[in-house]
């Protein structure tokens, strides 16, 4: 597995795609065409969202669009609640023919925690060497 | 005793042991016994203690904090107790990320395939 991004609070992905940026923003806002298996979003600020997939069900909100640019929603699972929602921001860059897509999921309970994620970080490798786990 | 972290654990950024485990990390003190077992075995309370500004009870009390978020074992040997490093919940702290980041994977690749 490849992570661009390697903090125990988010995930980010970033991946180049042969087709024009107005393709891929297309495609961006029809979720149950990648998003999600089932479900719907209103994808304009302040939209809500009910999305299903790989059989985990949560509720979206949408803060923020720049069209063909830029989608910031949270989205959480009904049963907890949006205390605990993870952010996902998609941005679309225009590569000159190619687009360059990049996602990145976060957990903003965790965005006073900084320096913390390399001590863990840190103590996670120190750790799963200990354990004799394969690495991340 | 130790506390099983290992449950909970979900796709979408919704792990309360997770939760309990940076929560514990984030005081600096903590921090530090943690890594210092981790990286040099199980000690007790007391030796811990020694190299350290704080009393042995504050010790005790974040090595409470510690073993309730699960990264710490209690291991008896006769009267003396010792603490041990549970790479477990170290375990299940990386997993969100690594959930995560399988299911953007797996977006991502239907993306490219509805393009």
């Amino acid at each position: 597995m490849h992570f661009d991004s390697v903090e125990l609070d988010s995930v980010e992905r970033s991946l180049e795609l042969d087709a024009s940026a107005e393709q891929v923003w297309d495609a961006v806002c029809d979720p149950t065409g990648w998003l999600a298996d089932s479900g719907w979003l209103d994808v304009r600020p302040g939209g809500e969202g009910r999305l299903t997939d790989d059989g985990v069900e949560r509720a979206v909100a949408v803060d923020d669009v720049e069209e063909g640019i830029r989608l910031v929603y949270r989205w959480w699972r009904p049963e907890d609640g949006p205390g605990r929602a993870s952010r996902v921001e998609i941005t679309v860059l225009p590569m000159g023919g190619s687009t360059r897509l990049v996602i990145r999921e976060s957990r903003p309970l965790l965005a006073a925690h900084a320096v913390l994620r390399w001590e863990v970080r840190a103590a996670c490798l120190s750790m799963r060497a200990m354990a004799s786990l394969s690495p991340v | 005793m130790s506390v099983d972290a290992g449950d909970g654990v979900t796709l979408a950024g919704v792990n309360p042991s997770l939760d309990l485990v940076l929560g514990a990390l984030a005081e600096p003190t903590r921090r530090s016994l943690f890594l210092r077992l981790a990286n040099d075995g199980p000690e007790t309370a007391t030796t811990l203690a020694e190299g350290l500004p704080v009393s042995r009870q504050a010790v005790a009390k974040h090595l409470q904090v510690l073993a309730g978020a699960g990264l710490l074992r209690r291991v008896r040997a006769g009267r003396e107790v010792r603490f041990e490093a549970d790479p477990k919940a170290m375990d299940d702290a990386v997993t969100w990320m690594v959930d995560a980041g399988a299911a953007w994977d797996r977006r991502l690749d239907r993306l490219r395939r509805s393009l």
